[in-house]
């Protein structure tokens, strides 16, 4: 009797092991030069990262141009051999604001030339596309065609960014006709020169996070590894200060420390391609490893099994020096 | 200063603005300067007009995106000039700008005698050979970048460049073989190399484009070699020196580290250099008056200082914008520094402008007398114009700068407008408000402003109709007795200059007033005066034909269907009007009086914002195409949307009714009003519900007509209410 018990409770487990598929890790690659360094390689190879999603390009539609454009398309110094890439493509919200509906075809079709050509050059073969674009009530008819008519032109998966807010109301948003989602659980909070952080805030993702047990797609979870300085001036924040930490601002004289994770510049000063005037205020977030550790957990506790794999934004040798080399193993483990 | 007069004056009143004076906008967002007074052409070099303040990137520009052709024409004049009678200038063109490698090949094949044209096709074969790495045209999807060659190998190419730059028979010829070494050793991977070349011949050349070309990419080839206090000490020396160039030695300008910035500084042979530095810190990365202050210190005589008070105060002067720039504001194109910023913008112009030693100690002088007014320091705004008056220069521009601020400190620091100063103010007045469309003379906002202000000041003192005339405001119109004002002064005789000056400029003529009167009267059911003030309205205005039958009332009102349906008779503003008081006299006779009543009210309901006559109404003063409520200027949505006429006239008709259908027709357009009225004081009766969510109100009440209605549930128009009435539909399913 014992024994069957025994042997039973080991069957469950096994069966219970085959249904857990064994999730990856991946990266997001978002500088406009495709260059990875040795501390980069390094993390790759540790991690057993297979892919990566690298930024291709932005579209933007500003308000005084004709048509939407490609920004910023990336430059490849180094071929990205030994990873699959996914393309990812970062589209403005005012696009599609301005985007009429008989044009969608022809604009998909540009799209995927581009992404095309910059593939075909570099002898990139992409399993899957990726969108990134915070869509909104008003663009998601627009925005959803789109997808639909890259789709039909792709023979390949297609994926899109969710954001917590679509994710609590897809009434609202509408779910997006794709094979797949991200959920970017970060840029939760507002930009601004108060006490919060902008990137990742629990008390604010604590509104929408219950929401992810009934979304219907399936997720990846894509998890902040980043930090960036807001510059305040007279109250009011006039510049992102990209990949920037306190231990920068921590050893240079031109600036006082005001209170953790503020400073302020003493005169006039050039830091890392920034102009601070005097006075100016900077304000640095990120995210800790307890912070990750927290997402995780909530995450597991509202997810149903629908997350699929763990994306870190994004590859930088100036983030990966933020974390403990083992973290990013540690949290993939930790995800349900 | 409190923040309560800076608002009665600086802050455009929330009324509708009507301005005589349209605003020549460049595009929707205005023009690219904002709000401005102060104009930058009259003391600033327009050489580096690029950096005037503006929403563009380069002002005037837009962005810098001229990289490939930026030298087309210069470049095929000056081989014009070496080739002389060798080629013509169109040969010379087509064989630079257009033809293929493969043109250029054979047209070097061929055989020729003249050695000048031999030279340039042989140039011409390598220097064609060099655009493959150097032209990257801007990224748009049709280019395809991946044609381009990225590892281009420059070995070969290289060497024959070299060779014909050390074996060239003339200087131009040589140089221009060295402009192409250099820029394939930076293109190419060798970036030390393209250095050493470019200070190996340096001294035998001029100081041409060409050299500032060379030199621009000796900086870059220092960027690559990340020396950043090199590379941008050379762009200062570019920006300065090249005019073409100027925007791109001013792009390419990157200190990274505080340390890159002292050693660029430290590079400087003198004063004028460091200034340069100094001028690009303070435009590229908004710190002009830090940038003021450093060059001040070295020279205050340095024309560098120009170009950043210019942006200084145009900046600071943003504040005083308005609704001018309604969609610029909006997409935050122009937002107004802070208060500190222009408090100390203030102090250290003052400072400059005391000291007196600056190169155009005027343009000081004028600048600290305007940034005073700005702060509403008028004695002290006005001794500064009292000392620029003897030094300001006699040419246009200056005086024309100088007369308009003088213009804005004299309105702007009187407490009372009297007949003086309208005599003195009269020809400046004329003079601003008569200036012709400029872009290099900045009026417009001085103007609206002026109009503005005075306007305001003549309505604190009570003279009204002076203000209107200024400045038009819907709320003037609600006083019968200023809208009678307003006529009586326009059409008086042996008015005085400044009386014919203000009366020019009003906004409203007398047939406009006329009109408005119409519709008021007629909405106020005067009929007969209606119907005499529409005789003196504009008579097209006055056969405006109305879009549908305003004497026909739907159970559900559609004014697309009214407008569309087909009508034996059209009427006009002067038809209604008649046919209101034919139906008037049949009513006082007693002549059937419950339809004429009918008839009569449901024109009125029709007149009104809710009806298919609104055209009615529409004229200047009441506005038009107004698809809502909202729309209409908050003055007049009350009457425009009152019921009170219509009502008056369906219980008229309710109480001259004789049968059941009669009374139950007319408690159902008594309902409607009804209706109407509950959305004139709940929606529409405070502006705060604009923006709010009005979904939470119920879709209908319980009118007194739905509860009259109920008792005729035996008439045919019961049954027809109950289908074509939702609401009575539910009404009655609620209510049996």
């Amino acid at each position: 009797m014992k024994h069957l018990r025994t042997i039973f409770f080991c069957c469950i487990c096994l069966l219970s092991a085959c249904h857990q598929r064994p999730k990856a890790m991946s990266f997001y690659y978002w500088r406009t030069v495709f260059s990875i360094d040795s501390l980069e390689s390094g993390t790759l190879h540790d991690n057993n990262v297979r892919t990566l999603y690298v930024r291709y390009f932005d579209v933007d539609w500003p308000p005084e141009a004709s048509a939407a454009n490609p920004v910023s398309p990336i430059q490849f110094t180094t071929e990205p051999t030994g990873y699959s890439i996914v393309p990812v493509i970062f589209l403005r919200n005012r696009v599609f604001e301005k985007l009429p509906a008989t044009s969608i075809p022809a604009f998909a079709a540009q799209i995927k030339d581009r992404v095309d050509r910059i593939s075909q050059s570099h002898s990139i073969r992409p399993d899957e596309v990726q969108f990134d674009c915070d869509w909104t009530q008003r663009t998601k008819n627009c925005y959803f065609s789109f997808l639909r008519a890259y789709h039909d032109l792709s023979a390949k998966p297609v994926s899109c960014t969710i954001r917590l807010h679509q994710v609590k109301y897809p009434d609202q948003t509408g779910i997006p006709p794709v094979d797949h989602g991200v959920l970017m659980y970060y840029n939760i909070g507002n930009i601004d020169a108060g006490g919060g952080s902008s990137i990742y805030e629990k008390s604010i993702a604590n509104r929408y996070t219950p929401s992810l047990r009934s979304y219907p797609l399936s997720l990846d979870l894509g998890l902040p590894v980043f930090s960036w300085g807001l510059l305040v001036r007279d109250g009011k924040v006039v510049q992102l200060l990209d990949k920037m930490n306190a231990a920068l601002f921590d050893g240079d004289t031109c600036f006082t420390r005001l209170s953790p994770g503020w400073y302020s510049a003493k005169d006039g000063c050039f830091k890392s391609g920034y102009y601070f005037q005097q006075n100016d205020n900077i304000k640095i977030e990120s995210v800790s490893a307890d912070d990750l550790r927290e997402i995780v957990t909530d995450v597991n506790r509202h997810t149903n099994h629908h997350i699929r794999n763990v994306l870190f934004f994004d590859l930088d040798r100036q983030n990966i020096l933020l974390y403990d080399k083992d973290l990013f193993k540690e949290i993939l483990a930790r995800t349900d | 200063m409190t923040k309560t007069f800076l608002k009665r004056y600086w802050l455009v009143l929330t009324s509708v603005i009507a301005t005589v004076v349209t605003l020549a906008c460049a595009g929707d967002y205005g023009e690219e300067y904002g709000t401005s007074n102060f104009t930058p052409q009259v003391f600033v070099d327009t050489a580096y007009s690029p950096f005037f303040y503006s929403w563009q990137f380069y002002y005037g520009i837009g962005h810098d995106e001229n990289h490939i052709t930026r030298f087309n024409n210069a470049n095929t004049r000056e081989w014009s000039t070496w080739l002389g009678p060798s080629a013509s200038q169109k040969t010379i063109d087509y064989l630079l700008n257009t033809a293929t490698n493969t043109a250029v090949d054979s047209a070097a094949a061929t055989q020729t005698a003249d050695k000048k044209l031999k030279n340039f096709l042989d140039y011409l074969r390598l220097a064609k050979k060099c655009e493959t790495f150097s032209l990257t045209p801007i990224d748009h999807w049709e280019v395809d970048t991946t044609k381009k060659n990225r590892h281009f190998n420059a070995t070969t190419l290289n060497k024959q460049l070299e060779q014909h730059l050390t074996s060239a028979p003339d200087p131009f010829l040589q140089q221009r073989y060295w402009f192409q070494l250099i820029r394939s050793q930076f293109f190419n991977g060798q970036p030390r190399d393209a250095i050493k070349t470019f200070d190996a011949y340096t001294s035998k050349f001029p100081a041409n484009t060409l050299y500032y070309r060379s030199l621009a990419y000796k900086a870059g080839a220092y960027y690559k070699l990340k020396n950043y206090s090199q590379a941008n000490y050379i762009y200062s020396l570019v920006y300065a020196g090249c005019d073409e160039l100027r925007t791109v030695a001013h792009y390419s300008f990157h200190p990274q580290e505080q340390k890159d910035w002292q050693g660029t500084l430290a590079l400087c042979r003198n004063a004028n250099e460091k200034a340069t530095l100094w001028q690009m810190l303070g435009i590229f990365y908004s710190d002009p008056q830090r940038a003021i202050k450093e060059i001040y210190a070295l020279d205050p005589r340095s024309e560098r200082l120009d170009l950043l008070l210019a942006r200084a105060v145009n900046q600071s002067e943003q504040r005083f914008s308005s609704f001018q720039m309604p969609q610029s504001r909006s997409l935050g194109l122009f937002p107004p520094p802070p208060d500190s910023n222009n408090q100390n913008l203030r102090a250290l112009v003052t400072r400059i402008a005391d000291a007196g030693n600056t190169g155009k100690p005027w343009v000081w002088l004028l600048a600290a007398g305007y940034l005073n007014m700005l702060d509403k320091h008028y004695p002290a705004a006005a001794s500064y114009y009292k000392k620029a008056e003897s030094s300001v220069p006699k040419d246009r521009l200056p005086q024309a700068q100088f007369r308009l601020l003088k213009i804005l400190i004299t309105v702007a620091a009187a407490n009372t407008i009297d007949a003086k100063l309208e005599q003195q103010l009269l020809p400046d007045l004329t003079w601003l408000n008569g200036l012709p469309d400029d872009p290099g003379f900045r009026h417009y906002t001085a103007i609206n402003w002026a109009r503005e202000t005075m306007a305001a000041k003549y309505r604190r003192a009570g003279e009204k109709v002076k203000a209107e005339c200024l400045f038009t405001q819907p709320s003037f119109y609600t006083s019968n007795d200023n809208v009678e004002a307003l006529k009586t002064f326009l059409a008086k005789p042996n008015k005085t200059p400044y009386e014919d000056f203000l009366a020019s400029l009003s906004h409203t003529k007398p047939t406009d007033i006329f009109e408005y009167q119409a519709v008021q009267y007629c909405m106020n059911d005067r009929i007969d005066e209606a119907i005499e003030a529409l005789k003196h309205a504009e008579p097209g205005k006055a056969q405006t034909t109305l879009p549908g039958n305003p004497f026909n009332a739907r159970i559900n009102d559609c004014h697309d269907c009214d407008h569309a349906a087909r009508q034996k008779i059209k009427y006009s503003k002067t038809d209604i009007l008649k046919k209101f008081k034919e139906l008037k006299d049949r009513i006082a006779a007693g002549q059937d009086v419950y339809t004429n009543a009918i008839l009569f009210a449901n024109a009125q309901y029709n007149i009104t914002h809710y009806g298919n006559a609104r055209v009615f109404y529409e004229c200047l003063i009441y506005g038009s195409d107004q698809s809502e409520p909202w729309s209409i200027d908050s003055v007049f949505r009350a009457p425009l949307t009152s019921m009170a006429t219509a009502i008056k006239y369906y219980s008229l008709a309710l109480n001259a009714a004789q049968t059941d259908e009669q009374r139950a027709k007319a408690h159902y357009l008594l309902a409607k009003c009804q209706r109407n009225e509950w959305y004139n004081h709940t929606v529409y009766a405070s502006e705060v519900n604009r923006f709010k969510d009005n979904d939470h109100r119920p879709d209908f009440s319980a009118w007194a007509g739905f509860k009259a209605l109920k008792q005729y549930s035996n008439t045919k128009y019961y049954s027809e209410v109950l289908k074509e009435c939702g609401y009575f539909n539910t009404y009655t399913r609620k209510n049996h």
